[in-house]
């Protein structure tokens, strides 16, 4: 509906720049996650600092509840106006501001794309380190949101080890700057608190982040065990020996069936339990005689075989294989949930066994792609959503998942955020107190709360009655199942995917 | 609560062991921290998490004010606006609470020190890859309370990168766990991030989980002498290298003469440190530099040697900013600070070639205390550098005139949030910025 006040939208960014007719808005109903929609108000698109600010302190000093949005890739629902909220869109604000090549710093506006980035500095042997599985279209504004990770985390780290400093726009409109682009700023880290907030504290609008210089050499494996337990011990060891590779990657035989079947066919045995993909890298002068050592000890493991890459299309389609594993399973099942446990890594066959007995008792099947070196878990449930009840199964088995990495002194999500996915799990992580404390931070931010609210941190007494609900539906869910709405309810979280549609919107993980 | 109400130090003392069962006693608060104050404070040790509560629940009942704290060596980074009514140190708190060497992680209380955590994790063959100019006794749960970090930032981060999870209990009387005890998380905000330098302002510590690295196979530091500019570009030519330095500063000392010392440490195994070293003679040489190698404890010790130079000295700017800026500026930071200093040889600067932070220390001389701007000279070649400056260290009198300014609405931001976790403002009264 058109009102007074996307009137007042469109003096700020003009016609064009404000979409508000249901048609053009319906594409901003939800982000990756695709289980729960709600349909904007308006979605505006900004292209300074000056509007997003002017457009902020209009929205909140009329307490119109708004979100930013990036590329709407995120996994978790972070940027789905599930309030009818005003979508601020930063995806004109692309720019790549600065880039000082001496210094190793570059300055970027929140819609440029993440490998755009790396693009944009690779002529001069610079690359930007945080990688997701959707690089090629997420942002880095919606990397800063999300805390986003990727492969190389364990030795390179994640987006708040990479961003150094930011511009922000306050939701009540005032412009700040947090951090420092060296060293370290004075004053409580704000900077470390907008990292990762999902778009509830405030907006960047200006991001300073650190870019690396290639490595002049990297090397990549491929090994094949028979047990999960011998490629687990492995990696405890190559990390005991000393070597922190760059990246540690492992896929079960089921997550094996279907990127086989996909466009990256690499022919991974069919009897053979795991899979891992580890890569080294540094000077060139060392690194054969680290993967040598890597494979050494992959042997003492009772590797079945293992092969480093010997061409670079080779390492690609090795990793292309692992990428593009999520949208393969639209191979293999109609419907899957992606979860993103994390677990201390000594404790992966354990958790593994869990894995595999919540597994059979729902009679559903469960494949693995984990970032190894992290302990980052990606359990894809899978499931058909047209017979009746296994959405609702599917839910509650990826819920049990994720109570198992909790039990395992882990967390609920490595990379893909809380948004309004998990928000029911923070329960099992935190105690009220803690999501108290964490309350009490988003009302100095934003004491209106209506800066995407609803996501990341449960509202007061939300998570008790989540805990409630639960627990009603667990005891009652055959019941609950007759009813169709019922149903629709506690799919949230079923990721509805068509066979065949990976390589489109699913490049995640 | 109206200050003529407190009770004295002696009296709290008295009462607090009635309260708690914890030897408390009163002492002159220049014993808890040179150069403060002769006025008595109630000090007390916490042993526990327990104790820590006990103490908190006793302060908030009397509306007492209390200044946690470990071995009392960065009070000065930040020091407490007023003597508090109970200075309580956790240095006894100093166990490792939980180690899990295949997962990279410990868990350690605030009151160990860097050589105590080193001994526990070096016998697994790891480390925690954080360098702090700091005196030995420096405490880990101080460290992180006054944010510093070291050269080692160039390549592992600074402890902002590596603490992944703390316990921390409020004023309230809460207890709150930030973080997991995994290396990658992002479930709720990353509250950890709000205790690092906050000067215990917002929580005391309790707890604190680090990742960790394997200790390196082979140690290899390269040091190359020369002029200021002539360093700045060999400095250029590594960073713009695929070389992997784990630490590189531009050093000056007062036996340097005119002449800067840019060292290059290197973690890598033996082989690429080698042809690191060999990269970087090559690159010397082209510049008509003199070059020397050291290795194994004897790099270590190069660095160990740095490090307390600087963590000695009565006075610490930090100096930051893009490191070619600040390269440029050290032989002007020389002469600003050879004129503030008594003796002048006490001059010690290390320069970050890749992280942009250089420390200037030195012993201050008498007459510049009673100065306006004590370290004006210091500050006027920040600003004509475009460089930020932040007084680390100093006597209270000069740290007093040298105050950081925050824009009003970051600063409005962190005063709500110190109003939201300390609403009486109880803890580390004065030691934030701004008065928080």
């Amino acid at each position: 509906m058109r009102d007074v006040h996307i009137d007042r939208l469109v003096e700020i960014v003009g016609e064009r720049r404000c979409l508000w007719r249901p048609h053009q808005v319906k594409a901003y109903a939800c982000d990756g996650y695709t289980a729960e929609e709600g349909l904007p108000r308006a979605v505006v698109f900004p292209e300074t600092t000056e509007e997003v600010s002017r457009i902020c302190r209009y929205l909140y000093e009329n307490d119109i509840p708004y979100l930013p949005r990036g590329a709407g890739t995120g996994l978790s629902g972070g940027a789905t106006p599930t309030g009818g909220e005003v979508v601020i869109s930063l995806a004109r604000m692309n720019k790549l501001l600065a880039v000082d090549f001496d210094n190793l710093r570059a300055v970027v506006q929140p819609g440029l794309v993440n490998l755009t980035l790396t693009r944009r500095v690779s002529h001069a042997d610079c690359y930007y380190a945080p990688d997701p599985s959707s690089q090629s279209v997420c942002t880095i504004g919606g990397n800063f949101a999300e805390n986003a990770g990727g492969s190389h985390c364990l030795k390179y780290g994640v987006t708040t080890n990479h961003v150094v400093a930011a511009k922000v726009v306050l939701p009540d409109g005032d412009v700040i700057d947090v951090g420092a682009p060296f060293g370290d700023a004075p004053g409580y880290d704000l900077l470390g608190l907008l990292v990762g907030s999902e778009g509830t504290l405030g907006i960047a609008t200006e991001i300073t982040v650190r870019i690396l210089k290639k490595p002049q050499a990297l090397r990549t494996a491929l090994a094949y065990f028979d047990r999960v337990a011998d490629a687990s011990d492995t990696v405890t060891d190559i990390i005991g020996a000393g070597i922190i590779p760059a990246a540690i990657e492992m896929m079960d035989q089921l997550a094996m069936q279907a990127v086989d079947k996909s466009n990256y066919h690499v022919g991974y045995p069919t009897d053979i339990e795991a899979v891992l993909l580890i890569e080294v890298d540094g000077l060139a002068a060392g690194v054969d005689e680290l993967m040598a050592r890597v494979v050494e000890i992959c042997r003492r493991h009772r590797v079945r075989e293992v092969r480093v890459a010997q061409s670079d299309a080779e390492r690609a389609l090795w990793w292309s294989s692992r990428k593009m594993a999520f949208g393969a399973m639209g191979r293999i099942s109609p419907d899957y949930i992606v979860q993103d446990g994390v677990i201390p890594r000594t404790r992966l066959t354990e958790v593994l066994q869990k894995i595999d007995e919540v597994s059979r008792r729902y009679g559903l099947k469960i494949a693995n792609v984990f970032h190894a070196g992290d302990g980052n878990l990606h359990p894809l449930i899978l499931y058909d959503s047209r017979v009746p009840g296994e959405a609702e199964r599917a839910v509650r088995a990826g819920s049990e998942v994720l109570r198992a990495c909790v039990d395992a002194g882990g967390s609920i999500t490595g990379e893909h955020g809380v948004g309004i996915e998990k928000i029911g799990e923070m329960a099992y992580m935190f105690s009220e107190d803690e999501i108290h404390a964490q309350r009490a931070v988003k009302s100095c931010f934003d004491p209106k709360g209506i800066v995407n609210a609803g996501k990341l941190i449960p509202l007061p007494g939300r998570c008790v009655e989540v805990k409630r609900a639960r627990e009603i539906i667990e005891e009652n869910w055959q019941i609950l199942n007759s009813f169709p709405d019922q149903a629709a309810v506690q799919a949230r979280g079923a990721f509805v995917q068509q066979p065949g549609r990976e390589a489109s919107t699913s490049a995640q993980g | 609560m109206p200050l003529q109400s407190k009770p004295l130090p002696a009296e709290t003392a008295d009462a607090l062991y009635q309260a708690t069962g914890l030897r408390a006693r009163a002492v002159p608060m220049c014993t808890v921290h040179p150069g403060e104050s002769s006025k008595d404070t109630c000090a007390v040790e916490a042993e526990s998490e327990a104790d820590v509560i006990a103490v908190l629940a006793y302060a908030r009942e009397r509306g007492l004010t209390v200044l946690p704290y470990g071995s009392g060596r960065h009070l000065a980074y930040g020091p407490p606006a007023e003597v508090p009514d109970i200075a309580l140190t956790l240095r006894p708190m100093n166990r490792v609470t939980s180690f899990s060497p295949g997962d990279l992680v410990v868990s350690a209380e605030p009151g160990i020190t860097l050589a105590e955590l080193a001994a526990v994790l070096s016998e697994k063959g790891l480390m925690l890859p954080y360098d702090p100019p700091a005196p030995a006794d420096a405490t880990l749960g101080g460290l992180l309370s006054a944010g510093l970090s070291g050269p080692r930032r160039a390549l592992y981060g600074s402890l902002r990168d590596l603490a992944i999870s703390l316990r921390v209990a409020l004023a309230d009387g809460r207890v709150i766990r930030t973080g997991a005890k995994v290396v990658k998380n992002v479930a709720g905000y990353d509250m950890t991030k709000l205790f690092i330098g906050a000067c215990g302002t917002l929580g005391v510590v309790t707890e604190i989980t680090l990742k960790l690295r394997p200790l390196p196979m082979h140690r290899e530091t390269v040091l190359v002498r020369g002029s200021a500019a002539s360093l700045a570009e060999l400095r250029s030519r590594i960073a713009q290298s695929t070389l992997v330095p784990s630490r590189l500063e531009m050093v000056w000392g007062a036996d340097s003469g005119t002449d800067f010392v840019l060292a290059v440490d290197c973690d890598e195994p033996k082989r690429s440190a080698k042809a690191q070293t060999d990269a970087i003679r090559a690159m010397s040489r082209d510049l008509g530099l003199a070059m020397d190698v050291v290795e194994g404890e004897d790099a270590d010790a190069w660095w160990v040697d740095l490090a307390q130079r600087l963590a000695e000295r009565r006075v610490c700017i930090r100096l930051q900013g893009p490191p070619t800026s600040l390269l440029a500026a050290m032989p002007r930071a020389v002469e600003a600070a050879s004129a503030l200093a008594e003796p002048a040889e006490s001059v010690t600067i290390s320069a970050g070639g890749l992280t942009g932070v250089a420390r200037v220390a030195f012993h201050p001389a008498r007459a510049i205390f009673d100065r306006p701007a004590p370290l004006g000279a210091l500050a006027d070649l920040a600003a004509g550098a475009s460089l930020d400056m932040v007084v680390e260290r100093a006597p209270a009198e000069v740290r007093a005139k040298h105050q950081p300014t925050l824009a009003p609405a970051a600063l409005a931001l962190m005063q709500r949030l110190k109003q939201t976790f300390d609403p009486d403002h109880r803890l580390s009264p004065g030691r934030f910025w701004g008065g928080m």
